[in-house]
């Protein structure tokens, strides 16, 4: 069906969205048309101003409206431990867990074998900066468990052992409440690999 | 039937919307096959371990309208050592990256299978990666039809090798220093990178490490290597460059 211009150019700029096909674009815009005018006046100055205001920390990486980051400023949280993930998400999910008060680097991607994507791509010049002080003690290496992140991980020790920093990994194994007759060997294998003493 | 089983390599696979992946798979059966993977990202999926690049895997998938979709899988060999090492994770990108460019969907070459299986297989163990994916690389393209021509030259016919020999990707072989076109890239192969790739396709895949090469003859054999997969592929290989990139890379 054919659209005015002007709705039929919204309809366009939302499904350009990640996950939003040509139909949920359509149900967002027609929501959008029939909310009254300050629903979408609010939405728009939202990004607006997150897109203003928000942008890389300095320091790590993250996203942040604050630079450097409130996590990078906070005197509460062990400098010497850095937690590397590969996206801002990342952020946030470890920072549910509560239990890590080191501080982040965001690496904005990772390095991919299979795809032939290399380190000049992602935000690693600025780590090897912050180690330089050599007031870090240990980095641990949270990219994900896959290949990329394997390769990620492989690459990073490679560089960061050498300056006599402790790099480690994130440990890998059964979520919790899994039943090990449904764990793949691969998953077994690594839990098994990364068994503690209790 | 809606549902049928494969056995298969996984090949590579892309992010598909926020938990899914689209799989290529280089099945024993249906020759390559793509598929989507749902929710294999999360921690609760059973089927994630198994659809990891390089797995081989028994797979049963379901048809679909666009892309067929796996039911259930179990891991046969998820071969760890190559994810423990970039280098071997690198070669082994690079050839399943070959078989995916070069091979068409859907048609199956037993051969094909039991080489990279090979590859893969071997791989894990040997001293020599570099050799080992030389002769991958001669061998996939024999059995493709662009086995390289190595005794004679490819445009007069003159026994070879002699003391002069080039290779031609353009030509697929060998050519005399006659024949050679002036402009058109022809890279230096002596006497020994000939008898160095002979044996490359002749000897069991497991066995090529023990292949005596000078470092000469290796660095030509890389290079003739590269540029003819190029030349076939129209583009270089991802990974190869990803390990030169990582190799040379200075902050």
């Amino acid at each position: 069906m054919q659209y005015a211009g002007a709705v039929s150019r919204l309809i366009g700029e939302l499904a350009r969205l990640p996950g939003i096909g040509s139909k949920t674009a359509q149900r967002l815009a027609f929501f959008l048309l029939s909310e009254p005018p300050e629903t979408a006046e609010k939405l728009a100055s939202a990004i607006r101003e997150a897109r203003e205001r928000v942008r890389r920390c300095s320091v790590c990486g993250n996203l942040t409206d604050l630079d450097p980051c409130r996590i990078c400023t906070d005197e509460g949280r062990d400098k010497g431990i850095i937690c590397l993930v590969q996206d801002p998400r990342d952020v946030a999910a470890v920072e549910k867990y509560r239990g890590f008060k080191g501080v982040y680097h965001v690496l904005h991607g990772v390095l991919s074998p299979l795809a032939g994507i290399g380190p000049e791509k992602l935000n690693i010049k600025n780590l090897l900066t912050r180690l330089e002080g050599g007031k870090v003690r240990e980095v641990i290496v949270a990219t994900n468990p896959d290949v990329e992140g394997d390769a990620t991980a492989l690459y990073l020790a490679r560089l960061i052992k050498p300056l006599g920093v402790t790099v480690t990994r994130i440990a890998h194994g059964l979520p919790v409440g899994a039943h090990l007759e449904y764990a793949d060997e691969i998953t077994l294998g690594k839990a098994m690999e990364g068994r503690r003493e209790i | 039937m809606q549902l049928y089983r494969v056995q298969a390599i996984v090949l590579n696979s892309y992010e598909m919307r926020d938990a899914h992946r689209v799989l290529t798979l280089y099945t024993r059966e249906k020759g390559k096959v793509r598929a989507v993977a749902h929710g294999v990202v999360k921690p609760t999926s059973k089927k994630r371990g198994a659809v990891q690049p390089f797995c081989h895997t028994d797979f049963l998938l379901r048809r679909g309208r666009e892309l067929d979709s796996v039911s259930q899988c179990e891991g046969r060999e998820i071969f760890p050592a190559l994810w423990a090492d970039l280098d071997l994770m690198s070669y082994a990108g690079h050839a399943t990256g070959l078989v995916d460019r070069l091979t068409a969907d859907g048609e199956p070459d037993e051969n094909i299978f039991s080489l990279l299986l090979s590859l893969l297989r071997v791989l894990e163990k040997t001293k020599d990666p570099e050799l080992v994916i030389r002769s991958f690389e001669l061998r996939l393209v024999a059995l493709l039809g662009y086995l390289p021509y190595l005794d004679g030259c490819t445009s007069c016919g003159e026994a070879m090798p002699g003391p002069d020999n080039y290779f031609s990707p353009w030509a697929g072989g060998l050519i005399c220093r006659n024949c050679r076109t002036p402009g058109v890239a022809e890279y230096f192969c002596g006497r020994e990178a000939v008898s160095v790739m002979k044996a490359l396709l002749a000897w069991e895949l497991a066995t090529v490490e023990r292949i005596r090469v000078t470092r000469q003859a290796g660095a030509q054999i890389k290079l003739i290597m590269t540029e003819y997969i190029k030349w076939l592929t129209e583009r270089r290989s991802g990974p190869l460059e990803f390990l030169e990139k990582v190799r040379d890379y200075k902050t």
